[in-house]
């Protein structure tokens, strides 16, 4: 009888013990945890040659240092997929979620969102990119009639295509990437993105070009915005003092220039690689040589 | 589309960018796959026990385990434990791998222990009757006269399942946990050169898989000679 009792005893002990720790576990939040999906760049991407937290670059990635730095909290960034961000902060895994979200009436309704943030001319400029040879072709809204226009479904391109070009065809598309191999190979002719990713395609691929038409942009649509869990007020209010911080202290748009410039040289070091191994870039036949005597 | 600047171009990336594919992207995706059979297997084994203990409730509830695990998308599940469980048991002190390493080896451990159970209901009915007839235990039968030719029919499966196993560990790229599907995402991202960057790890994938469903077949003919029958 004894014995039930002891042991009873060193049983709850255990739970105390174990319900304390895990009560300071908790509390120890001096982490500022924030989900990003970083394959998008310039917002926010991996820069292959770091480790840790330190490979998470991009605008957003140096918005959520300065937000973390601010609050005097230790930033941690989890990386996942682009859906999986919503619902990382719906679930409390995460504080916010910075992966280059522009303002939407749902999220609005589903979310906490920060005030707008401005990050260069990534969302400002929305334009419309083309196959390289039908550069100048689509120059007014008029000329994409019948046209097939490639946009993000849901995306903010997606309506500006539906409101300005009335006339085309959209044809809606998954992953950009996805969505700029469609492109090169016809399914579409032409295609709605924001100007830094514009930037980043042509940066990379010859095969592409501006088609010299751009969308009218509301201001609402022209920033991004932090998505925080609904009814986190307290933190949506410190998110923003921190961020008119930021920019009054103008420091946007040197972040955006040093995320492009990053992003750019993802490839431009690439390139003079290869100028070097091979001088022509054209035919197959120089890949296939270019591989035989790597 | 213009095929021609493929192939420079995947030149290019493997030349900045091979240590993520390679070092980064195959390690993780051997190290998640071998956690998950490993402790799938285990686990398994374990399931396929209760599944053929004499408890009509044990066998009910590992039934429900079973049938939950493998009717629901493998996807679902790594959501759940990444975003759920470890809500649920916050106290554990598991990363995200480790959260979705423990998904996966769940969700094997259902699949290792059909093949478990399946591979020792084959064995003949027969053979445990003349083991028993000749004086052996239920226990002795089981593990001297069945369980050495169950293991000829499991041993194949299991390789097929970590296979199987293998490429389902690119659905942890949804968590960015550096498996090869990562690499992808990383280095498409970073580049947007994603056509390039999926036929690498294509490639990388099947270098892998191909040399394993040989060892497998191989070890099919192996197992399949022998046979009494």
């Amino acid at each position: 009888m004894k014995l039930k009792k002891i042991l009873a005893l060193l049983l709850a002990l255990c739970l105390i013990v174990t319900a304390a720790a895990a009560c300071g576990e908790g509390k120890k939040g001096e982490k500022l945890k924030v989900a990003t999906s970083p394959d998008f760049a310039p917002m926010a991407f991996v820069d292959t040659s770091k480790q840790g937290q330190e490979q998470y670059v991009g605008f957003d990635m140096m918005l959520a240092r300065y937000i973390a730095e601010e609050m005097g909290m230790e930033l941690e960034i989890m990386p996942m997929s682009f859906d999986a961000c919503t619902t990382a902060v719906s679930m409390g895994t995460v504080d916010m979620a910075i992966s280059g979200f522009s303002w939407k009436q749902d999220r609005e309704d589903g979310f906490n969102l920060s005030d707008f943030y401005y990050p260069g001319d990534n969302e400002s400029d929305q334009v419309v990119i083309v196959r390289k040879e039908d550069e100048g072709k689509y120059t007014s809204a008029g000329d994409f009639n019948g046209v097939k226009v490639g946009a993000q479904t849901s995306s903010l391109q997606e309506s500006l295509c539906q409101e300005q070009l009335p006339g085309c065809e959209i044809v809606v598309v998954g992953d950009l990437g996805t969505a700029l191999l469609q492109l090169k190979k016809g399914d579409f002719d032409a295609m709605a993105v924001a100007k830094g990713q514009a930037d980043v395609f042509m940066s990379n691929d010859p095969d592409v070009a501006l088609s010299g038409f751009q969308f009218e942009v509301d201001d609402k649509y022209t920033a991004n915005v932090i998505v925080m869990k609904k009814g986190n007020d307290d933190l949506t209010k410190q998110v923003n003092d921190i961020l008119k911080k930021a920019y009054d202290s103008g420091v946007y748009g040197e972040w955006y220039d040093e995320a492009k410039e990053m992003a750019m040289s993802a490839t431009a070091q690439e390139v003079t690689i290869e100028d070097e191994s091979s001088s022509g870039e054209d035919g197959a036949e120089d890949g296939s040589s270019q591989l035989e005597s790597e | 589309m213009d095929l021609s600047q493929i192939v420079p171009n995947i030149v290019k990336l493997l030349q900045q960018y091979w240590q993520v594919f390679l070092l980064e992207g195959v390690a993780n995706t051997l190290k998640l796959t071998a956690i998950a059979v490993l402790f799938g297997v285990i686990l398994g084994t374990l399931v396929a026990m209760a599944k053929m203990c004499r408890f009509k409730a044990v066998r009910f509830m590992i039934g429900v385990y079973i049938e939950v695990i493998r009717g629901t998308p493998i996807l679902l599940q790594l959501y759940i434990f990444y975003f759920v469980l470890s809500n649920v048991f916050s106290f554990l002190p598991l990363t995200p791998f480790m959260w979705v390493a423990l998904a996966l080896c769940i969700n094997s451990s259902a699949y290792v222990s059909e093949v478990i159970r399946a591979g020792i209901q084959a064995v003949d009915k027969g053979q445990t009757e003349a083991a028993r007839s000749l004086g052996l235990s239920g226990r002795q039968a089981m593990t001297r006269i069945v369980l050495p030719q169950a293991v000829r029919n499991i041993l194949p499966a299991l390789g097929n399942e970590f296979i199987m196993m293998l490429k389902e560990t690119s659905l942890a790229s949804t968590f960015f946990l550096g498996d090869l599907m990562t690499s992808y995402l990383l280095v498409g991202g970073a580049t947007y050169l994603r056509f390039e960057a999926l036929i690498i790890v294509g490639v990388i994938y099947l270098c892998l898989t191909f040399p394993l469903s040989k060892v497998v077949a191989a070890f099919e003919r192996r197992m399949a000679r022998g046979t009494a029958d």
